[in-house]
């Protein structure tokens, strides 16, 4: 798989700007908790590729051939959708709770309601799950569901294994790598956490989604 | 959702390549399998049962002289890898070829005697039976009928690198704008095959092999209209034969066409390793596929690693083609008729070591299957055993 497509894979996979905009509000401290734990899973799901696709009877270009459809698929879909809430802003019932837009200023009425409705949601998580909300939670918050299942997604676990198996491990370590950054990094939010962004971003995944079931399908 | 993700992706995207684990032993026990199965099969006059019915244990009838060469083909290749019984085998059916050469201006080929044209296919196929003949025993003996063949060949190739299908009896001309998927590539072949055989005549061999590579590689697929590609075994038999010509090098202008026929055939064993004929595999995956198909793909998988190792610009697809090549090795001889496949209603001798495809084998079955399971002998998964 030419190794251009293959960054552009994993980076669109793990689709960096809805997952920094979801992001946005933890604090850095838990970003690096997540960013970190996003390259150990790299790291993980990178090596046990081939010898899974071994043991499964999958030869490399047709993991390729799926991996590209669903990271087509779920490009597709990231184009007609755009969630705004914060990963942990939700109320009790689970319906997200609107977020303050990173553009508005951060006084008036409008932001005196936003701030007692977000304020509501932590205190609706400690009412659920004290030990969380004391810091004591096991697994703990930056992992579960901030790494996992929010931004660790099923197109980025079969985009990452397809990439290794077909490239090695340097190129997908490599580009989540550069994931991690922007996901620790609050200082992109900004730039990267916005929804042009994410439609360049699907638009770049749903192309290179269909080029790795193309390459797949006349690779050796 | 991550089940859900990989649960449908196993099941209707990835599912099991089923390529079992051939080794040096396996591979051998099934080519035995399958000369037998000519050896048991073979008439009088040196021809084959063509095509045989299991289910009513009848043949069905017919012949193809183009499949009577292969066959001689195959078997020679068998017998130049120290498979002896088919020697014999061999020999018989290439007496018969070449008891029924027609006569042509300055060329002999091999034809129906009774047809308005002759075709240009069944001569290449001979003639590489012949060369590998040539190759075990050593001896002339044929040498006069492969120059008489080979000067025909160079007659059905135009100067583009076009091989006519077909030489009209009565206009004494090949027979104009009409070429054939499979007919090029064996010409090629023996082409290739005879320029490495007799390397210091002025017969044209050579030159003529070049210019049909040419064509093949870098116009057939758009002047015949094939797309995206025709998947040619011939021809990778061909470019692996001129890969053994003493300081050629192939032209940096067929990487294409390599890397693509390549690919193509990979996709194709890929996808048919998948089949079981179990009822989700033939909704989700169709039926398993003809012996001969089958085999045609191993054939070709096995010479475009030939050419892929004696191409360093083409050296990281040679790992790859390889373990394809004995992917189909491995799925053929899981779906050959072994001894404990043969009932009692079974003919034996019409069955074992068989391919079938609704109870039906024809006789180029076992030859591409052959073909395919001796190209994969190269490349064995575990240590030699025998």
């Amino acid at each position: 798989m030419n190794r251009i497509v293959a960054v552009l894979a994993v980076v669109t996979a793990v689709d960096v700007a809805q997952r920094v905009r979801q992001l946005r509000d933890r604090p850095p401290g838990e970003r690096a908790v997540v960013a970190a734990g996003f390259l150990a899973a790299a790291v993980v799901l990178a090596a046990v590729a081939t010898p899974l696709l071994d043991a499964l009877d999958i030869s490399a270009p047709n993991l390729q051939i799926g991996a590209g459809v669903v990271l087509a698929v779920y490009s597709a879909v990231a184009l007609v959708r755009w969630d705004d809430t914060p990963a942990l802003a939700r109320t009790a019932s689970g319906r997200p709770v609107p977020i303050r837009p990173l553009e508005a200023e951060p006084t008036g009425e409008a932001t005196k309601q936003y701030d007692r409705r977000v304020g509501a949601a932590p205190a609706e998580r400690a009412r659920q799950n004290p030990a969380a909300a004391s810091g004591r939670a096991f697994p703990p918050e930056p992992l579960v569901p901030l790494l996992f299942p929010i931004v660790l997604t099923p197109a980025v676990g079969v985009v990452v294994m397809a990439v290794a198996a077909r490239n090695g491990l340097l190129v997908p370590l490599a580009a989540s790598a550069g994931v991690a950054i922007a996901l620790a990094w609050p200082a992109v939010d900004g730039v990267v956490g916005r929804r042009p962004v994410r439609l360049l971003s699907a638009t770049l995944g749903v192309v290179a989604g269909a080029v790795m079931v193309v390459d797949g399908a006349f690779a050796v | 959702m991550w089940v859900l993700v990989f649960g449908g992706l196993r099941a209707f995207v990835v599912q099991a390549e089923h390529c079992g684990d051939p080794d040096v032993r396996s591979i051998t026990d099934s080519v035995d399998a399958a000369v037998g199965w000519f050896a048991r099969n073979q008439n009088a006059d040196g021809t084959w049962l063509y095509r045989y019915d299991r289910d009513v244990d009848a043949a069905v009838g017919g012949y193809n002289i183009t499949r009577h060469a292969g066959v001689t083909m195959s078997l020679e290749q068998a017998a130049a890898r120290g498979f002896g019984n088919a020697a014999a085998v061999s020999e018989d059916g290439i007496g018969w070829a070449v008891s029924n050469l027609v006569d042509g201006p300055g060329w002999r080929a091999f034809a129906s005697a009774d047809s308005d044209t002759v075709s240009s296919g069944p001569s290449g196929l001979l003639t590489a039976a012949l060369v590998y003949r040539r190759d075990r025993t050593g001896t002339d003996t044929y040498d006069d009928v492969m120059h008489d063949l080979g000067a025909f060949m160079v007659a059905m190739v135009n100067e583009r690198g076009q091989v006519y299908a077909e030489w009209g009896v009565d206009t004494a001309a090949p027979v104009p704008e009409l070429y054939s998927r499979y007919f090029t590539g064996e010409v090629f072949w023996a082409l290739a095959l005879l320029h490495r055989t007799f390397p210091d005549g002025d017969f044209g061999y050579g030159a003529a092999a070049e210019r049909v590579a040419r064509y093949i590689a870098t116009e057939r697929t758009k002047v015949e209209e094939f797309e995206p590609d025709l998947p040619d075994h011939w021809a990778a038999y061909g470019f692996s034969v001129m890969t053994s010509w003493p300081g050629y090098a192939l032209p940096e202008e067929y990487d294409y066409y390599v890397r693509r026929q390549s690919g193509l055939q990979s996709l194709q064993i890929r996808y048919e390793s998948q089949r079981t004929n179990s009822t989700f595999s033939y909704f989700t995956r169709g039926r398993q596929t003809l012996g001969a198909g089958l085999g045609t793909i191993g054939e070709a998988l096995g010479h475009w690693t030939v050419v892929a190792e004696a191409s360093p610009r083409l050296d990281e697809i040679a790992g790859p083609l390889a373990e394809r090549t004995r992917c189909v090795a491995g799925t053929l001889m899981a779906r050959q008729v072994g001894d404990d496949d043969v009932s009692d209603d079974d003919d034996p001798d019409a069955v074992l070591g068989a391919w079938f495809q609704f109870d039906v084998t024809q006789m180029d079955d076992q030859q591409h299957a052959l073909s395919a399971l001796l190209a994969a002998l190269p490349w064995p998964a575990t240590a030699e055993v025998g």
